[in-house]
Order: C-alpha cells, then structure tokens, then sequence
C-alpha cells in the first residue's frame, strides 16, 4: 500500500520541525532553565537559606556573581547554530530526504548531542541531592499521615489510554508479522526494548510514589508536587511512545517513510515537553517552600 | 497532617507513633474512615526500618484505632475516638502494681517477685501480638 506526499510539502514540514527542535531544546528550554537556577541562587542566598547550599560557597559565589552559567548558555548557543548550520547546508545543496526512510537517525543524533548540557546539569542536580542528603543530619523527622495513591496524582483514564495504546502498538507492530516462528530478532528486540521502557517509567512512579525522598529537606507539599510532575510526565511519555511507534509503523506500511524525520523530530520536542518543559510549568519556583533550607 | 519522630528520643520509636497517631484521633485531625500511608511509604518518608512502622500499625490494629482492610490498605477504625483513650501500658503497669503490692504484704522480697513474674510469665504460652 502507499500513498503520496510531494516532496515540497514534505521538505517545507522537516524544515519547520527542525527548527522548532532547534529552538526548542538548544534555546528555548535553556534559557528557562538557566534564569531559573540564576533566581533560586540569586532570591535565596546562603546567608539566609545555608542549607540549601551544602558545596563550598565559593562554588556558588562563582555561578552568582563570576560565570552566571555562561558556558553552558554558550554551549546550548553553539549546539543550536550548529543545527542552524546543517538546516542552511540542506536548503542550499537541494536536499532530499531519503524515500525508503532512515534520514530520521540524523534527528536523533543531533537530539542527543542537543541533551548534553542538560544532562551534565542532571547529573550536577543528582551530586547537590547527594551532598544534601550527606549533610542532613536532623534528628527529627516529619512525615505525611497522607497516602500517596497514584491516581490522587492523575486522572485514571490517562493511565487507562498509556496501557490500552501500548496493547494497540504491540497488536499493530506483532499482526503484520505473522506466526511466532517467523518473527526475526528484531521483532523480539523492539517488544522487549518498548515493554522495558513502560516497565521502567512504572517503577520509576512506584519509586517516587512510595520510596525516600531523594531531597530530604523537601516539604511535603514539593514532595506531592514533584511526584505529580513524575507521574504526569511518565504517563504521557508512555502515550507519546505509542502513538509514535504506531506512527512510524504506519508510516512503514503506506510507504511513508519520507516523513520519518520530521515525525522523528516531533515526537522529540513532545518528550522534551513532557520532560523539561512540564517541569518548568508545574513546579514553579515560587510555589516552592524555601524555608526548609533555614537555619 | 504531619507525624514527627524524634530519633534521640528514650521513648521507642514505635511508641512514639501509636501515641501520635492516638493524639490525632484524639484532637479529631485523623478522622474515623481516613486512610493512612502503607507501612513501607511511612517507614521510607521517616526512613525508618519498616518493622518499627509494621510493629506500630499492629498495636494501633490491636487496640481497634486503626483497622486493615486486605489490599484496601489501611483506615482509621470507626471507633477510633473512644479507643484511642484506652491507655493499655497504663493498664498493664495499675495492674502489676497490684500484685507488687500484694506479695509484698505478704513479705516477698523484690528478688523473689522478680523471679516469680519471670517463671509466670514463661510458664503462659507466648501469645503474638
């Protein structure tokens, strides 16, 4: 079976989408997230919150008033018009994507170079949660008499479409394969890679939902909001998965495949959504109680 | 509602739950019907060993404050109020200070008492709580 799309229309989407991308995770989200460390550095200082600062100060003195996260602003700046770069290259050498597909690899690999800076901010997020936790040394200890049940932090019919569209995806990418015994490695694979990526958002919500507190200073009130930005963000990367992967798979069968990479590229920006940006929009710096970093 | 443990305490861990969770149904801040954390989300928020939380929950459930319902997790028991006044260490101590009394009228001495509480006490067959 296929159906045609001109290859205008085709270029003019991946173009668009591409540069949303680019804005997106090398500008836009970046410099959320930046003016939003410099403002928790900045509003609340050591003098008055020492324990939310448990590096040496002179770590901290240096992002305030020295480097201001410059480098990695530049870096994001760099990663983007190096996206810009490959964007004007295409347009002027009459790129043409690939009919049988596999120009959508290109996306993802630019993705993962676009996620660097934000990992090396995660992990700079997960050392701070270690050195907090190494530095708690309070002998009293508060806890919520509140459960915490998942579907207090999500509308069970959102969790309901994540199980019933991972089932449609496994029944659509398994039907047209035929009997157990023909299926080739890379049929189990992917049922095993997609299955063990679901499994892997459940147990990440479980942990969340009833395990330690990775910040031990946390209010209950961030806690439950933090849980709600987990749980929220897993369940609808999940949804975005499957729709995705029934996309492509569809794709495949129409003899689409020339819309792969910008399909590529808006499922990305959507998990960069789900991500990063659900994250900057719930859990708001000012919603946040401070005063648990107080002497 | 919050629930605070103090580590550096001498009163055990445990006890120092069964009596705020008794307070709070006490002053009306845990309602008959609530439901409380699994013993594994309170014992990790406290970061306590969940035994402690488990042996706490069995005394509550003993003394009809909270009751478990299977899979259901765990309420407060619709008594809860006129149990939670029960004071059961209470009891036991009016109780023993009794006997104590008793046998020492009768002459026994502190070590004799000691001795007979203990071989009464094994004699009984262990009942668990």
């Amino acid at each position: 079976m296929s159906a045609t799309l001109s290859m205008s229309a085709t270029l003019a989407i991946f173009f668009v989408t591409f540069l949303c991308q680019i804005i997106l995770i090398s500008i836009y989200y970046p410099t959320k997230i930046r003016r939003r460390i410099l403002h928790v550095i900045d509003t609340y200082p050591p003098s008055e919150y020492p324990k939310l600062y448990p590096k040496p100060l002179d770590a901290y003195a240096q992002i305030k008033s020295v480097h201001r996260m410059r480098f990695y602003r530049n870096l994001n700046y760099v990663i983007a018009a190096l996206g810009l770069m490959i964007l004007s290259a295409m347009l002027a050498s009459g790129y043409r994507p690939d009919p049988k597909g596999g120009d959508e690899i290109f996306v993802l690999i630019y993705f993962f170079v676009q996620v660097c800076p934000f990992m090396y901010l995660v992990m700079g997020e997960w050392k701070q949660g270690k050195l907090l936790r190494a530095s708690f040394v309070a002998n009293k200890r508060k806890a919520d008499l509140n459960p915490r049940r998942l579907f207090d932090f999500i509308p069970p019919i959102y969790l309901v479409t994540a199980i019933l569209l991972y089932i449609a995806w496994l029944i659509f990418y398994v039907a047209p394969r035929g009997e157990f015994s023909s299926w080739q490695t890379e049929v189990y694979v992917t049922i095993i890679l997609i299955t063990g990526l679901n499994i892997a958002y459940g147990v990440l919500i479980a942990r969340y939902l009833h395990g330690k507190k990775t910040n031990p200073y946390q209010s209950s009130k961030d806690r439950m909001t933090e849980v709600k930005f987990i749980v929220r963000s897993m369940v609808f990367t999940s949804i975005a998965a499957s729709i995705f992967l029934m996309a492509t798979q569809a794709v495949d069968q129409y003899a689409l495949e020339i819309i792969d990479p910008p399909l590529m590229s808006l499922y990305l920006q959507l998990v960069s959504f789900f991500g990063i940006g659900s994250f900057l929009q719930d859990v708001k710096v000012e919603s946040l109680d401070f005063d648990v970093y107080k002497e | 509602m919050e629930i605070l443990i103090d580590i550096d305490d001498p009163i055990p861990l445990f006890t120092q739950l069964i009596s705020q969770i008794k307070e709070a149904v006490i002053k009306g801040e845990l309602k008959p019907g609530t439901q409380l954390p699994s013993i594994r989300q309170l014992a990790n928020d406290l970061e306590l060993n969940s035994k402690t939380v488990a042996k706490a929950y069995r005394h509550l459930e003993r003394d009809s404050v909270i009751q478990t319902r299977g899979y259901r997790g765990t309420f407060v028991h619709p008594d809860a109020v006129a149990n939670s006044a029960v004071d059961l260490n209470a009891l036991v101590l009016s109780k023993i200070g009794e006997v104590i009394e008793a046998c020492r009228d009768a002459g026994a001495t502190d070590s004799e008492i000691r001795i007979a509480f203990g071989d009464a006490m094994n004699q009984r067959p262990l009942r668990r709580n």
